[in-house]
């Protein structure tokens, strides 16, 4: 077998989504014939990003410090939280320079046949924002796919009471995007276009 | 596109046969071990990638061989292309067009549907409800191509809610029961609501196909589509999955849905299961066989019919109603033991092979 070192290397590899226990040998064997200089950076990039880089302690988006550059930003519209489920999901909604508000990231979506639930979610401190701040608008942003779907319900469903006061609106992006698929992929000018024309909840 | 020939290697008690097929009805001629059905297993094989009934492959090959081959020359216009495929006695199989291989048989089945009527295979009327849904659910698609999306959609959702009422955490009152019931609700009345219309069109040729093959009066046998979501809105529907979560966490499963739906034939209002005799529940499975095969034929791409020993099921004025029937379509295939089946005039327009036992 391995020595225990190279071993530990494989073992931490294959810990990784989407990489099983022949890909975390195949990587493991091309770290060890790279030159030092070629391998350190990777090491100092993962030591720097766990260092460095968190989720904003208000919105869960990616950032170095407490809060993230959105949130700090005073010009956006503060009454507005656009929900999605990953930080990548958000990147793609600001490319359509469509959006001017706040986000909340989930951190995944509900699927029970995974075992996530509510409590695995970002929804508590969701309904704590709503409830505490001035928001007028929560808009849906999840995946157009069956998980994503069925958390805008559970959102739209716990937000009700606020909504059936006429305090909040609670929207999800217009039809047209591809059903099944990933924001993430969306184009830009689709992505826009559900934006504008988004639909009540 | 029309199957040409057929030969095959190693098929049961044939090492080699070779039969020519003509561009409307074939009759294969011939006493019983002769290799008549044998034919007919060989091109389903080929051309749907799986066998007429039940039963494991390597079953077909001949004892004491190690494997089967089957070749099919296939013609579309004028390009021809032969489909093959190889069957070894411990499991390899290989698929090939023009000796190229294949992943799967997706590209005949896409360009050539095969339909078959094999009499003692009576899975269709008596078996697991799951076969008649398809059936229906094969009908309802053909009608409205979306209606699989929307199958696939209620499926993912009902195994959702499913794995909810398996977790500690789904207590009955619990909000993470509404996003999935609610799904559930909307796709399973376009399910249940497409299914009723797609049987309502259907019936009419299914009617009238039993009536040219049995004579019986109009009506005698019926379809019915059984749901337990007759009659429910969405919001009814919603509510009656919120009511029965503490009965369907006990059972671990949900009950309410077009995933139970069934389909039955029922005479004078009793399920032909019950108490129609082998003979008259053939029928009912050939007229099910016929009357889908008669839609598809009005597509684009011409089904061909393979009919396994059809006329003895049929009494003497009934067959001729069956082969001007199955005239009215593309290429099909009729075995027989007996010649006297047939009219004359009918044989001197059909394409007559003749088999021996060897
Ligand atoms: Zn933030």
């Amino acid at each position: 077998m391995f020595s225990p070192t190279v071993q530990k290397l494989i073992d931490e590899l294959s810990k990784l989504p989407g990489v099983g226990p022949k890909t975390a040998q195949r990587l493991t064997f091309h770290l060890l014939k790279l030159p030092p200089e070629d391998v350190l950076p990777l090491a100092q990039a993962l030591i720097d990003v766990k260092e460095t880089v968190r989720f904003c302690s208000r919105c869960f988006n990616l950032t170095e410090q407490e809060l993230c550059s959105i949130c700090l930003d005073a010009g956006r519209d503060q009454t507005t939280i656009c929900v999605v489920e990953e930080p990548g999901d958000l990147i793609s909604v600001e490319r359509t320079h469509e959006y001017r508000g706040l986000y909340h990231v989930l951190g995944g979506a509900l699927s029970p046949l995974d075992g996530i639930g509510p409590e695995d979610l970002h929804l508590a401190e969701l309904f704590d924002r709503v409830g505490a701040g001035d928001v007028h608008e929560v808009i849906v942003a999840t995946n157009p796919n069956m998980a994503g779907e069925a958390t805008a319900l559970y959102i739209a469903e716990e937000l009700r009471p606020l909504t059936s006061a006429g305090t909040l609106r609670v929207t999800r992006p217009a039809a047209g995007l591809p059903m099944g698929g990933d924001l993430e992929y969306a184009d830009e000018v689709t992505l826009g276009r559900a934006f504008t024309g988004r639909r009540e909840l | 596109m029309l199957v040409r020939r057929v030969r095959m290697t190693n098929l049961r008690s044939r090492r080699t046969l070779e039969v020519e097929m003509g561009a409307g009805l074939t009759v294969l001629v011939g006493p019983n071990g002769a290799g008549k059905t044998t034919v007919l297993e060989a091109i389903a094989l080929v051309l749907r990638g799986g066998l007429l009934r039940p039963g494991p492959i390597r079953d077909l090959i001949t004892r004491s061989q190690d494997y089967l081959r089957v070749e099919v020359d296939l013609e579309e216009g004028d390009s021809a292309v032969t489909a093959g495929a190889a069957y070894s006695r411990d499991g390899e199989r290989r698929l090939t067009a023009d000796g190229a291989s294949l992943e799967d048989s997706a590209r005949w089945q896409e360009a050539l549907p095969v339909r078959t009527f094999v009499p003692d295979d009576l899975r269709l009327i008596k078996g697991n409800p799951r076969r008649r849904r398809e059936f229906l659910d094969a009908l309802a698609e053909r009608c409205a191509p979306e209606y699989r999306q929307t199958l696939h959609r209620y499926e993912e959702a009902l195994a959702q809610r499913n794995a909810l009422l398996r977790g500690a955490r789904a207590w009955p009152d619990s909000p993470r029961f509404a996003p999935w019931e609610s799904i559930l609700a909307q796709t399973g009345l376009a399910i249940s609501g497409r299914r009723a219309s797609t049987l309502a069109s259907f019936t009419a040729s299914f009617q009238r196909i039993h009536c040219e093959l049995t004579g019986d009066p109009p009506g005698s046998l019926r379809l019915v589509y059984r749901t337990n979501v007759a009659g429910l809105d969405e919001q009814e529907y919603r509510i009656r999955l919120a009511e029965s979560r503490e009965a369907d966490r006990q059972r671990t499963y949900t009950h309410l849905g077009p995933h139970r739906d069934d389909l039955r034939l029922s005479r004078s209002g009793i399920d032909v299961r019950d108490c129609a005799s082998q003979g008259e529940q053939r029928a009912a499975l050939l007229t099910l066989v016929l009357a889908e095969w008669e839609g598809l034929c009005g597509g684009v791409r011409k089904p061909l019919l393979l009919l396994d020993d059809v006329m003895s099921e049929l009494d003497g004025a009934r067959r001729s109603a069956l082969v001007a029937l199955v005239r009215r379509g593309g290429q099909a295939v009729i075995t027989t033991t007996d010649l006297r089946y047939f009219t004359p005039q009918e044989l001197s327009d059909c394409t007559v092979v003749e088999l021996e036992v060897e």
